[in-house]
């Protein structure tokens, strides 16, 4: 149905793709040393979830998610799962996204992850994965957010003939969210600058809604409390700080002393409960990718249930019986360093020469506990536009999960495909497009 | 047991003028099951705010911000306390300790530390203490006491390499001695009697209590030592941390003075 | 939105100079473009005078190259445009994504006019991208105060070209007390004695141009 039907959309590509150049829906890229702003190329081919299936995928990212929390805030405080073994203390404290700053401290509400991208990716066999969870500053909900507005702009006729989840709705799911963590004053969105990456989405998403966009110099903690000075030095409460820059460079005087982009003592009021960091800090610990592994076992030892959606088929080197098979099956892997995110550090076995197969081996076996290894997970390909017509691309989804008072799946995602037809990596920081993500209404 | 009186002195000049200074200070001894405050005063001039916190390792710590134009920082940490009353301070629950078992940025042994700790016996038999007390024995032989040859930034392996160093580095070391040994030890920063910087030991973990080990002296911690915070190395027990806007260099001064306090 | 930051504010305020430095002599410069057809090489250093920035142009042809589209020439129609738009972009949440567009746009137009035979075709697109600018800043943006900062760095502007160009006494005492009006409503911190001054300067039959300027650029002195 969705295949004939939407048609109209597809012949407008260019015309969606003009109206993302007019709003600026870029993101900035360091090449050579100096900074650039690229489009972000749009395929008007979308990604269409089921009505059925989505409620699916929602069961299960609400269970991850709110699994994930509960084991930050264990982790963190009690520390339950290390006294009952089910996560080896090795992977708590070797961990980069440990933060030892972080102990004893609950975040207002309880609540860690309030912005989780989730990334999955369907095989062929035709079963969702996780390929990883991001609960650090996860970016990228603004693009189909926008594609959306201006596809209906560019196609009334498709969204006339079929019905799909509205997504424009996300700034308000997002506002909910960090409003509901407030400790008291304003909500702001904490951009490092104009030369991020995603500052785009900063910017996009602090006017949608209708919050101020700040940076260091706008922010300050005096005795117990942050604050936004204005233009006439007054003044004014800071109850909640959506924060889009790294842990590390969030207070001088609590993390990396170098940085100059963070806020003296934020991180001192915080733990005191008097403003509400987005996400929390510390949250690397979940996103960790060997961590990763035991996030079904999470699932099971907090909730006591069954994981709804599965893993893509991870080893473990730190154990012996999966140093064993990773050794054996080597070729058919691909290895992941723990440590790097972004599409780096990932590499496939069977791509290896001889030398580096051996090197690599060797690294592996001097240092288990850095590395995971994956089956190669024959997934989907999208079709996507090119000039000579439509061709396939290997593409995943990331799904953005909202904690409040419960998690919330928000209806959409970011598509992300890579233009490589030989490539695997979708990440936008390595070249690529994305879609927008349809759930069905019927 | 003994009452102790102690004076924790740090001057900061520096040779223009600094403003927005937001400062952080850990120097304030707390009380444990082995030493407890008796009478407790804490200045720092200049400030525009200061408040108190404790920090993830339960260390109490101030933090504030001197706005305006100066070049001095001053904070005097002064008080009586009675020390000794115990020779251990209970820990936690043993799972809640894995953060003192793995060696850190400070303490991770290289070739050097890594050939030294190979070639010893550590008894098979006895408990972490028995275990840190041969290992700090076997450093105290090994390694001497010598300042100006490392600084605040230098690492275990680093100091090793050199043969001497200062207690930040004989504690570094012995941490990561006893790391390698499978105990689990923090470092810890306070002052002593009869010297007139600030200190640094260890403590090791055994049986659900730490026990402090002094091994720039040779000596297990009883009542002379006076305890201000510990972590997992010097890095978590800065005694004072700064940033300022302006272009200053800066001059540190320390003095600390801890005798007995009269009957 | 209520808060303004000091770096907003000042944003705002040269995003409004800016615009203005953009469609003024972008429009000077086409009547320049015209008149150049003929006349050839001439010309263009009295141009250069009149805006009172250095004739570092090689030739009539380097200065229809430079002039508009030079990346490296800080007094260039795209230098001026660049700044425009770094203000803008950093100011998305404070005046809309549709009012930002138009700056954009702008960037766009002027990077085609910069392959184009015919840049002419460009250039009136640019001239109605910043009038669509200005009107939507009239017209969409909710917070009076931000619309009052950027017009007032328009007007500053205005003010600060006519003065440099000698435009006629009426079209100035129009412009002048345009600013007056306008200043006094806006939260900026300014010089409250440059009104005043302005409006004695502009009393006088004879203007003193120089003097004019020079009081202009004081008016954020404080």
């Amino acid at each position: 149905m969705v295949e004939t039907l939407n048609v109209d959309l597809y012949d407008r590509t260019d015309t969606v793709n003009e109206l993302l150049a007019r709003y600026g829906v870029k993101f900035g890229i360091y090449k050579n040393g100096t900074f650039k702003e690229q489009l972000f190329p749009f395929d008007a081919v979308p990604r269409v979830i089921a009505k059925e299936e989505f409620a699916y995928l929602e069961r299960g990212l609400k269970q991850r998610v709110w699994a994930l929390n509960l084991f930050l805030k264990d982790i963190y405080n009690e520390k339950k799962i290390l006294k009952d073994k089910v996560v080896p203390e090795e992977f708590i404290y070797a961990s980069s996204g440990y933060l030892a700053q972080c102990e004893g401290i609950v975040p207002p509400k309880g609540v860690y992850s309030h912005i989780s991208g989730i990334d999955l990716v369907l095989g062929k066999d035709g079963v969702w994965y996780i390929l990883e969870d991001n609960l650090r500053v996860p970016s990228g909900a603004s693009y189909p957010m926008i594609a959306r507005e201006l596809c209906r702009r560019s196609s009334p006729r498709t969204f006339q003939s079929i019905s799909v989840a509205d997504n424009r709705n996300y700034a308000a799911i997002l506002k909910h969210t960090l409003d509901y963590v407030n400790t008291g004053g304003l909500t702001v969105v904490m951009t490092p600058g104009r030369y991020n990456a995603a500052y785009f989405e900063h910017s996009y998403l602090a006017e949608r809604m209708h919050v101020p966009l700040v940076t260091c110099n706008d922010l300050v903690v005096e005795n117990d409390y942050l604050y936004f000075v204005d233009y006439d030095g007054k003044k004014e409460r800071v109850g909640a700080v959506y924060r889009r820059i790294s842990d590390e460079y969030m207070d001088p005087m609590n993390f990396k002393k170098e940085s100059v982009i963070g806020i003296p003592h934020i991180f001192d009021i915080y733990r005191k409960g008097n403003v509400a960091l987005v996400n929390a800090p510390g949250n690397g610990i979940a996103d960790d990718k060997g961590i990763y592994y035991f996030v079904p076992k999470m699932i099971r030892y907090y909730l006591g249930e069954e994981p709804i959606l599965h893993n893509a088929p991870t080893y473990l080197p730190y154990y012996e019986a999966d140093m064993e098979y990773v050794l054996e099956k080597f070729d058919k892997l691909v290895l992941k360093d723990v440590a790097e995110a972004g599409g780096y550090g990932v590499v496939f076995g069977n791509s290896m020469s001889a030398g580096q197969k051996e090197d690599f081996i060797a690294l592996l076996k001097r240092e288990p506990r850095r590395f995971i290894a994956q089956e190669v997970i024959d997934f989907c390909d999208l079709p996507i536009l090119e000039k000579e017509g439509r061709v396939e691309r290997k593409a995943d989804l990331r799904a953005f999960v909202l904690t409040s008072e419960k998690p919330v799946v928000w209806k959409s995602g970011l598509t992300r495909f890579s233009r490589n037809p030989d490539s695997f990596i979708v990440n936008s920081s390595q070249g690529g497009g994305f879609k927008d993500t349809w759930v069905l209404n019927q | 047991m003994k009452t102790l009186k102690y004076r924790y002195y740090l001057r900061i000049d520096f040779d223009r003028p600094v403003t927005q200074h937001s400062f952080t200070v850990r120097c304030m001894p707390q009380a444990d099951d082995r030493q407890m405050p008796l009478q407790q005063n804490i200045s720092i001039m200049p400030k525009e705010f200061l408040r108190e916190n404790r920090d993830s390792f339960d260390n109490a710590y101030f933090f504030g911000r001197a706005q305006n134009p100066h070049t001095l920082f001053e904070v005097v940490s002064e008080g009586l306390i009675r020390t000794g009353l115990s020779n251990a301070v209970k820990a936690q629950e043993t799972y809640r300790l894995g953060m003192f078992a793995l060696q850190t940025d400070y303490t991770r042994p290289g070739t050097g530390l890594r050939a030294f700790f190979d070639a010893l016996t550590v008894p098979a038999v006895g408990g972490s203490v028995e275990k840190s007390l041969y290992l700090m024995e076997k450093l105290c032989a090994a390694f001497s006491y010598a300042q100006g040859k490392t600084d605040i930034s230098t690492t275990a392996e680093q100091a090793w390499r050199l043969g001497c160093g200062v207690c930040q580095d004989y504690s570094h070391i012995l941490l990561s001695l006893c790391r390698m040994a499978g105990i689990k030890a923090r470092y810890v920063a306070g002052m002593l009697i009869g010297e007139g910087l600030s200190h640094a030991w260890i403590e090791v973990e055994d049986g659900g209590y730490w026990y402090g080990l002094d091994p720039t002296n040779g000596v297990r911690v009883a009542e002379d030592h006076i305890k201000i915070s510990h972590g997992r190395d010097y890095a978590d027990c800065l005694l004072n941390q700064g940033v300022f806007t302006g272009t200053a260099q800066q001059k540190q001064t320390v003095s600390v003075s801890v005798e007995e306090a009269e009957h | 939105m209520g808060v303004k930051s000091v770096e907003n504010m000042d944003r705002l305020y040269w995003l409004g100079r800016y615009s203005e430095r953009v469609y003024t002599t972008l429009k000077l410069y086409g009547q320049r473009f015209d008149s150049m057809l003929e006349e050839g090489t001439e010309g263009y250093d009295e141009f250069c005078r009149s805006l009172e920035i250095p004739n570092i142009y090689a030739s009539a042809e380097d200065f229809r190259k430079q002039y508009p589209f030079g990346h490296e020439d800080p007094n260039s129609i795209y230098s001026n445009l660049r700044r425009a738009y770094d203000n803008a972009i950093e100011l998305r949440e404070e005046i809309g994504s549709e009012t930002l567009a138009y700056i954009q746009l702008a960037v766009y137009e002027l990077n085609k006019a910069s392959l184009s035979e015919a840049p002419m075709i460009e250039f009136q697109r640019i001239l109605d991208d910043i009038l669509a600018f200005w009107g939507i800043v009239d017209d969409q943006i909710e917070d009076e105060d931000t619309r009052n900062i950027i017009k007032v760095g328009k007007r500053v502007e205005r003010i600060d070209l006519y003065g440099r160009l000698n435009i006629d006494r009426v079209s100035m005492i129009r412009e002048v007390n345009r600013l007056c009006g306008r200043i006094e409503r806006c939260s900026l911190h300014y010089n409250k004695a440059v009104p005043d001054r302005l409006k004695s300067l502009v009393a006088k039959q004879e203007l003193d141009y120089p003097e004019i300027v020079r009081e202009i650029e004081r008016i954020l002195e404080v």
